[in-house]
C-alpha cells in the first residue's frame, strides 16, 4: 500500500512550551484512521502542522512523498482539511463560497456541480453563509475539502454541531470517499463511538507524545484471564515484554499484547513461572474501554 | 484571485455602508460650503463694521455726528425719542450708528427719566462689539495660518464663495475631511485582511495550495483599487452635482494661489491628487503591516487609531513649527494647501509605501505561517 503521509520526529513549540514532543506515525492509502486523545493533547496542533497552519519547530511531515515545509504547494494540493471549526465567507452565499475556493483550485464546473450534488444544501445553497446552521456549515465545508479529489482528507471534529441524521450521512461519505475514491482519512473526534464505526485504526495521543502504536490498538490483542489477584502475577507482567498494559476485573486479569507479541508468550511464561489460570477468553474490547485503559488507567 | 477578492469586498454590508458613509460625507462637504458664503459674507460684514467702529472712535463725536450723513440726516428730520423708536424698529445698527444721540442728547438722556434709553442702547452696543472682536479674533486666526501655509500675505477676499466645482475641490482637500476619508478606508481595508482570522476562513483559504503572498497581495490590490473607487466616487458625484448647481468655477482665489495661472493651478490639482495618493498609499501599508502581524480585527483597529492619532498630532506639529515636517507630504492632511510640498518627497513617499507594502506580503508568508493560530486546543 502507498504511503499517504509519513510524519518523523514532528516537535512543536510555543514560546517555551513543548506541545508536541517526537510524534511520529505513518497513514497508507484507503485509510481511515482515528486520533484520539483527550483535550490538549496535540491533536489540532498536529493536523494543524499537517495542513502547514503552523509551522513545525522539527521533524518532517511528508504527504504523498512532498515536504509540507519545503514543497508547500505539491504537499498542499495532495490534501484538504476541515480543522475545528468550518471557516467560510457569512457574506457570500454557499455557492459563491464554493465557486470562490473552487476558483483559487481551479476546479472545473462539472466538479463543482458534483460537489454541490454531494451536498445536499437544497435551496440553502443560495443564502448567506452567516444564516446557516452548524451542521450546513459543516456539510458545505467538507464539500469544499473535497473540491479538488484529495488523496488525503484531514478532519478535526466533523461531526461537530451536527444532528443525527448529518453523522450519519457523513460517516457513509467517509466510507464511501474511503472505499470508492480511495482517499485517505484522518479524522479526529470525542464521539468514539462514532470513530470506531468508521476507522480502520486508531493513534493516540497525550500530552504531545503517540502513547500507542495503532497496529496494538486491535481488538484480537485484549485476552481476559481468570485467576487469582496474586503479587507474583503483577510482577510478571510488568516484566514481561509482550504486555502492553494489564488491569484486574471480574474476578481475572484484562490483558493487552503488544504488536508482534501474542498471548501464547505470556501463557508460556505463566507455565514456566507454574502460575495457574481458569480460563481465558479473547475479549472484544470497544474504543471506549480502550481510551479509558490508555487514558484513565 | 484579485476579481475573487474584489467580489468579496463588495458584497460586504460593512464596506458598501463605508461607500455610502463617503458619499454621505462628501455631499456635506458641499453643503458646508453653502453654508460659508453666508459666513463669508456676515464676517465681511462684521468687519467693516469693525473699522467703522474703530474710525468712528477716534474722531469727536461732534465732529462725527456732523460727519456722518445718516447721523446728521436722523438729526434734521427727528429728534431723539423718534431716532430711539426706529432703533427700536431695527433701524439703526448699534455698530455702526454708535452715536446716535448728540453730546446734548445724551446728557439728556443721562437724566433719569431717559436713563434706560441710553442703558439699553449701551448694551446693545457692548454685546455688539464682543461678538465683533471674537469673530475678528477667529479671522485673524485664520488669516494667520493660511498666509504661514502659503508662505505669502493673502489679500482680502472680495469674491465670495459659490457652490461650483472648484470651490468643492478646495473644499475637500481641506484637513479634516481626508483624515475622515482615511479613517473610512482604514475601516474597510482592516476588514478585508484580519476578517478571515476573525470568522476561521483563513483556515481554508490559507491551506490553498497557493502561496500565502498571492492571497495576501491580492488582498491588498483589492483595498488598494476599493479604496481608489470610493475616493474617486466621492469627489465625482458631488463634484458634478456642484458643476450642475453653480458651474465648474476657477482656482481664481487669493487664499488658494498668488497669481493665478493654469500652470499654477495644475500644479495645485496635480499634487492635491498625488499627495491624496501617497496618503492612500501609506495607510493601507500600515493596516496590511498591521493586519498581518495581529491578524485580529480589534487589535488592528486599536493600532490603527494609535497611527491616526499620531499622524494627527504631526500635522499639527507641522501647522505649529515651521520647517519641522515641511518636506513631509505624509503628515501634512491640509493638502489642499501643501503646494510647497515638493515633488520629490511625494515620489520619495510613494516608494518608500510601496516598499511597506511589499515588506508586508513578503512578511506574510512566515508570520501566519510560525504564527500560534492553534487556539486553545494546543
Amino acid at each position: 500500500m502507498e504511503k499517504i503521509v509519513e510524519i518523523k520526529g514532528l516537535c512543536k513549540k510555543f514560546g517555551k512550551t513543548e506541545v508536541l514532543h517526537d510524534v511520529s506515525f505513518d497513514i497508507y492509502e484507503d485509510e481511515i484512521v482515528g486520533f484520539i486523545g483527550p483535550n490538549g493533547a496535540g491533536k489540532s496542533t498536529t493536523m494543524k502542522c499537517m495542513c502547514n497552519l503552523i509551522f513545525p519547530s522539527a521533524g518532517t511531515i511528508k504527504i504523498c512523498g512532498y515536504d509540507i515545509v519545503k514543497e508547500r504547494e505539491k504537499a498542499l494540493a495532495k490534501q484538504s482539511s476541515l480543522i475545528e471549526t468550518p471557516g467560510l465567507f457569512p457574506n457570500l452565499t454557499g455557492k459563491e463560497n464554493i465557486e470562490y475556493f473552487a476558483s483559487y483550485k481551479k476546479i472545473p464546473q462539472s466538479k463543482i456541480e458534483e460537489i454541490i450534488q454531494f451536498m445536499n444544501l437544497g435551496d440553502g445553497l443560495y443564502r448567506r453563509t452567516a444564516k446557516y446552521s452548524l451542521g450546513m456549515k459543516q456539510r458545505l465545508a467538507l464539500g469544499i475539502a473535497l473540491l479538488s479529489d484529495p488523496k488525503l482528507l484531514i478532519l478535526d471534529e466533523p461531526t461537530n454541531g451536527l444532528d443525527p441524521a448529518g453523522v450519519f450521512d457523513l460517516r457513509n461519505q467517509l466510507k464511501t470517499l474511503a472505499k470508492e475514491k480511495h482517499v485517505s482519512i484522518l479524522v479526529s473526534s470525542h464521539q468514539l463511538g462514532e470513530l470506531e464505526k468508521i476507522s480502520d485504526r486508531y493513534i493516540c495521543i497525550n500530552k504531545g507524545k503517540i502513547v500507542e502504536n495503532p497496529k496494538q490498538m486491535k481488538n484480537d490483542s485484549c485476552y481476559h484471564i481468570t485467576m487469582k489477584k496474586t503479587e507474583q502475577v503483577e510482577k510478571l507482567m510488568e516484566q514481561a515484554a509482550s504486555v502492553y498494559s494489564y488491569t484486574y476485573q471480574e474476578n481475572g486479569y484484562v490483558i493487552l499484547v503488544k504488536e508482534n507479541h501474542k498471548i501464547q508468550d505470556i501463557l508460556h511464561l505463566f507455565q514456566k513461572e507454574q502460575i495457574e489460570y481458569e480460563d481465558i477468553t479473547k475479549k472484544v474490547i470497544d474504543i471506549e474501554t480502550m481510551y479509558s485503559e490508555l487514558y484513565e488507567a | 484571485m484579485l476579481k475573487l477578492e474584489l467580489k468579496r469586498l463588495f458584497k460586504s454590508p460593512k464596506n458598501i455602508g463605508v461607500v455610502f458613509c463617503m458619499i454621505v460625507f462628501s455631499f456635506f462637504i458641499l453643503y458646508q460650503l453653502n453654508e460659508k458664503r453666508v459666513e463669508y459674507d456676515e464676517v465681511q460684514l462684521k468687519e467693516l463694521y469693525a473699522a467703522s467702529a474703530i474710525a468712528k472712535q477716534e474722531k469727536e463725536q461732534l465732529k462725527y455726528v456732523e460727519e456722518t450723513p445718516e447721523v446728521a440726516e436722523a438729526n434734521e428730520y427727528w429728534d431723539f425719542e423718534g431716532r430711539y423708536a426706529s432703533y427700536l424698529r431695527g433701524k439703526f445698527n448699534p455698530l455702526s450708528d454708535k452715536d446716535i444721540f448728540t453730546k446734548e442728547e445724551r446728557t439728556t438722556l443721562e437724566k433719569d427719566r431717559y436713563r434706560h434709553i441710553l442703558d439699553a442702547w449701551d448694551k446693545e452696543y457692548n454685546k455688539a462689539y464682543l461678538e465683533l472682536a471674537k469673530t475678528q479674533k477667529e479671522l485673524k486666526k485664520e488669516i494667520i495660518l493660511r498666509e504661514y501655509l502659503l508662505g505669502h500675505k493673502i489679500e482680502q477676499y472680495d469674491t465670495p464663495y459659490e457652490v461650483n466645482t472648484m470651490n468643492y475641490l478646495v473644499n475637500f482637500f481641506q484637513s479634516p475631511n481626508v483624515f475622515v476619508f482615511l479613517i473610512l478606508i482604514a475601516f474597510a481595508s482592516i476588514d478585508v485582511i484580519t476578517k478571515d482570522f476573525d470568522c476561521d476562513s483563513y483556515k481554508p483559504l490559507y491551506t490553498m495550495p497557493v502561496a500565502r503572498k498571492k492571497i495576501i497581495r491580492s488582498k491588498v490590490e483589492a483595498v488598494l483599487l476599493f479604496a481608489l473607487f470610493a475616493i474617486s466616487v466621492a469627489i465625482l458625484l458631488p463634484s458634478v452635482a456642484a458643476a450642475w448647481i453653480g458651474g465648474t468655477g476657477t482656482l481664481e482665489y487669493p487664499q488658494v494661489m498668488e497669481d493665478f495661472s493654469i500652470w499654477i493651478a495644475f500644479d495645485y490639482v496635480l499634487k492635491c491628487m498625488l499627495i491624496l495618493l501617497v496618503l492612500i498609499l501609506f495607510t493601507i501599508s500600515v493596516i496590511t503591516l498591521v493586519s498581518v502581524s495581529l491578524r485580529n480585527g480589534t487589535s488592528a483597529m486599536m493600532a490603527i487609531g494609535s497611527y491616526f492619532i499620531i499622524l494627527y498630532c504631526m500635522s499639527e506639529l507641522e501647522l505649529r513649527f515651521p520647517n519641522v515636517l515641511y518636506y513631509i507630504p505624509l503628515f501634512s492632511v491640509d493638502v489642499a494647501y501643501t503646494v510647497n510640498v515638493k515633488y520629490f518627497s511625494i515620489l520619495l513617499f510613494s516608494v518608500c509605501s510601496l516598499f511597506m507594502i511589499i515588506l508586508s506580503i513578503w512578511a506574510s508568508e512566515r508570520v501566519i505561517e510560525t504564527a500560534d493560530l492553534s487556539g486553545g486546543d494546543a
